[in-house]
């Protein structure tokens, strides 16, 4: 199911999160296999923290987390 | 305000009415059969002279005063640390104008981003890049799937696993599902690495305003407005500040949706130097740094009963995006056939490689090609004609009629019952089904001009990733206004228009039109406010074709539609329009199947494919010729991969050893066969042009059908892609 935006860092991405639901938020897919994420700091599947992202584990228990 | 319409919906022997609430100022939807003055006809793209010709400005070609080269140094070494980068021998060097460390100190994939010049000529930048010294302190790494999935593999991601998280789906009871089954098959498919390959590489030209606070950027990207935020984010800018620019786009296919490493190494360096900058990626960073389709491994057990119906679909499955993710084939699974129990299970494996990207339909082509060798299997096993165990188990009916339509047109009965020998060449034949849900989002605006002098301009913030945007935009403006489509002209690929979505997910077409129509309609009212006292008559009684404004009642009052214009005001005369939410419509799914005959050499194991026929819904189809060009497109590709294409990786070295289009191998021009393609008309009213996206739906089957067709030629399933030589004389027992 497409989970709203908030939550999500502010630095993450991935195609559907450039899309936006009725309320402007935008979309994530955490259940989505074929999501590729992205950090925006390092524009790789990798966060500055040097662990892979992806909308279950970029969460606010890392460091470099900043909330949209 | 909103109002009730009843719409007379759905495809050829087959509608109903539908009652949908549509807004007051939104045009109504086009039903089942309504006759269309533009839409629908074959109209060349708009922009092919400026292709042809070499007009046409993409990227690559800009060039701005005192503009810089950009180049990028990459890691050899497919993981490392680097313990130091001296950057002085650069810097020095006469026409050197900045050197950039980039951050990251850890190095996970041969070809990442380590450091970047600019200089006055691309030259001297590719000199500077080479006296760059940087010491890497070399780790272990591991490019193999299966090595990675050891309990000893050298870790990706520090003491991460490199086994990442499993994706599963479960409905009915599958074990149950086998074991009532009269047959079953059981049996494993792989697919390689398909990188991206657009003709246009990734690049950008990046400038800053003297202030630093105003950036420009000329990009080769599917969303001007997603790169727009997404610099504006990075570079902490107001995202009015950041103005992005893609005039012509040479192909995208999901690598290029925000803002990419060389995009924002451009505008670093443009921040830097004062100066603009130019990075455009050569073509082995094209290969081994911007994305890719992964690989995959597909564990598929079908059960069917007496009666040739599915009882059980199980599928385990595993695939690596590299150093990223996103390497899940399920969806084919889930949805194509029906079957009360089917279970699925992804995961996704890390590997010292170039990470994964959408790439046109994720992960379908993999999946369709598991799913459907196996349906052809099971078939055999059963003793059921292909064609007839689909129908059994589609319980769609518009894939129903597009199996007949596709059978006839491909004459599916003489040539499956024909023979398959011709001496050593043995032909055969397949067909494979597809599924897409291309509806569109809301989002869009749109903009439509009236000049005085009777042209129309349409401008929209999208962007054309080759599909012919600029066209079928123009089209859907033309068709509202009742004039030809070489009156209107599309302007896009420029933050300075109206908001759109990027190009992706098929969703251009369905997303974009409609606010088109709706703006055009705007305009349309506009305009006939100004004709109607002239007509002696309300605005309410006027409409708009073949050029002209007229009273509908007494069409011999009227006025062409350019002699309106010349009485507006000012210069010109605009309107707005705004793509809304999606109605409830028909259907929102779309079906189509491809039939595909192949010649296999079973002396040299060359396959050649001779002949596809393809039949695909779309909604409304807007221009034929645009259409058509992109199934043919999404059809050539899945040739390519189902025959040719595969990232090779060095175990030893872990690069990849054929990042050239010499040794990656494409599909060219001989390769390619017979295409003949039927569009299925549904009108779905799920927007107000009805259209659908195509770009996805014509890839998902390709490849599918080409091995199904390789396995009916050979009678053994080559259940590895590509379907190279050495598999097909492998497969036959003479390898």
């Amino acid at each position: 199911m497409p989970s709203p935006s908030a939550g999500f860092c502010a630095h993450l991405r991935t195609k559907t999160a450039y899309y936006r639901t009725p309320d402007g938020e935008r979309i994530f897919k955490p259940d989505e296999s074929t999501a590729c994420y992205t950090c925006l700091k390092t524009q790789r599947p990798v966060g500055p923290d040097g662990r892979p992202v992806d909308a279950q584990s970029c969460g606010a228990d890392r460091g470099c987390f900043e909330q949209e | 305000m909103s109002r009730r319409v009843t719409l007379n919906l759905g495809f050829q022997g087959n509608t109903r009415d539908v009652t949908v609430v549509i807004p007051d100022d939104e045009p109504t939807p086009w039903q089942w059969g309504e006759r269309l003055s533009v839409v629908g006809k074959p109209t060349p793209r708009v922009d092919g002279p400026l292709k042809a010709t070499g007009a046409a400005h993409y990227t690559y070609d800009i060039e701005l005063p005192g503009m810089l080269y950009g180049a990028i140094l990459r890691s050899p070494r497919p993981h490392a640390r680097i313990r130091n980068i001296d950057l002085s021998a650069a810097e020095h060097l006469d026409g050197v104008r900045a050197v950039l460390a980039l951050e990251d100190r850890e190095i996970r994939f041969a070809g990442q981003e380590v450091a970047a010049v600019a200089a006055i000529s691309s030259d001297l930048a590719a000199d500077a890049l080479k006296l760059i010294k940087v010491d890497y302190e070399k780790m272990p790494f591991v490019v193999d799937m299966d090595r990675a999935m050891a309990d000893f593999a050298p870790r990706v991601f520090g003491s991460g696993s490199n086994v990442g998280r499993t994706s599963t789906s479960s409905v009915g009871n599958v074990a149950r599902g086998l074991e009532v089954a009269a047959n079953t098959i059981e049996a494993a498919y792989t697919t390689a690495v398909q990188t991206h390959v657009c003709l246009e590489t990734h690049g950008a030209v990046a400038s800053f305003n003297a202030a630093r606070d105003q950036l420009t950027v000329w990009c080769s990207t599917q969303g001007v407005f997603s790169v727009r935020d997404d610099l504006a984010v990075y570079f902490s800018l107001p995202p009015d500040n950041v103005r992005v620019v893609c005039e012509f786009l040479g192909g995208g296919f999901g690598s290029k949706f925000g803002a990419t490493p060389e995009m924002i190494v451009a505008a670093r360096l443009a921040g830097a130097t004062g100066v603009p900058v130019k990075v455009m990626l050569p073509r082995g960073d094209e290969h081994r740094s911007t994305g890719n389709r992964p690989n995959s491994e597909q564990k598929v057990k079908l059960g069917v009963d007496r009666d040739g119906k599915l009882t059980a679909i199980d599928l385990v499955q595993r695939g690596s995006g590299g150093i990223g993710g996103g390497a899940g084939s399920a969806g084919p699974f889930k949805s194509i056939y029906r079957c009360a129990n089917i279970r699925t299970e992804e995961r996704n494996i890390y590997t010292n490689a170039g990470p994964a990207s959408p790439m046109r339909a994720p992960g379908w082509p993999q999946g369709c090609f598991a799913l459907e060798l196996a349906m052809d299997e099971m078939a055999r096993k059963a003793g059921i004609d292909r064609l007839e165990f689909r129908r059994r188990n589609s319980d769609n009916p518009v894939r129903a009629a597009e199996y007949e339509i596709g059978a006839r047109a491909f004459g599916w009965a003489e040539k499956n019952s024909s023979p398959k020998s011709s001496g050593a060449f043995k032909r055969g034949v397949g067909v494979a089904s597809a599924e897409w849900h291309a509806v569109g989002v809301p989002g869009p605006e749109a903009q439509v001009i009236a000049h005085r002098d009777g042209a129309v301009e349409v401008r929209v913030g999208t962007q054309d990733i080759g599909t012919g945007t600029r066209t079928i935009l123009a089209i859907v403006a033309a068709e509202e206004l009742g004039l030809p489509v070489d009156r209107v002209k599309s302007e896009i690929g420029d933050t300075r228009f109206l908001f759109s979505v990027p190009s992706g997910g098929s969703l251009s077409a369905p997303s974009n039109t409609p606010a088109v129509r709706q703006a055009a309609a705007h305009l349309k009212d506009k305009l006939f406010r100004i004709a109607a006292p002239i007509l002696g008559a309300e605005p309410d009684d006027l409409e708009a074709s073949d050029g002209f404004i007229r009273v509908r009642t007494n069409p011999s009052r009227s006025l062409a539609f350019a002699d309106v214009c010349k009485r507006i005001p000012g210069d010109s005369i605009s309107a707005q329009g705004e793509r809304v939410a999606n109605y409830e419509g028909f259907r929102t799914d779309q079906a189509g199947c491809q039939f595909a005959e192949v010649e296999v050499d079973t002396e040299t194991g060359i396959v050649r494919v001779t002949h596809v026929v393809a039949v695909h819904d779309a909604g409304r189809i807007i221009d034929p010729l645009m259409a058509r060009s992109q199934v043919n497109g999404g059809i050539l590709m899945g040739i390519g991969f189902a025959l040719f294409e595969n990232r090779r990786m060095d175990p030893m070295l872990g690069i990849m050893v054929n990042p050239t289009m010499d040794d990656y191998k494409l599909l060219g021009s001989l390769d390619v066969p017979r295409i003949d393609v039927t569009f299925f008309e549904v009108a779905n009213g799920i927007t107000n042009t009805g259209v659908m996206g195509l770009g996805e739906v014509a890839h998902v089957a390709s490849a599918a059908a080409v091995a199904c067709a390789v396995y009916d030629a050979i009678g053994v399933p080559v259940r590895s892609l590509p379907i190279t030589p050495d598999r097909v004389l492998a497969a036959l027992g003479r390898a």
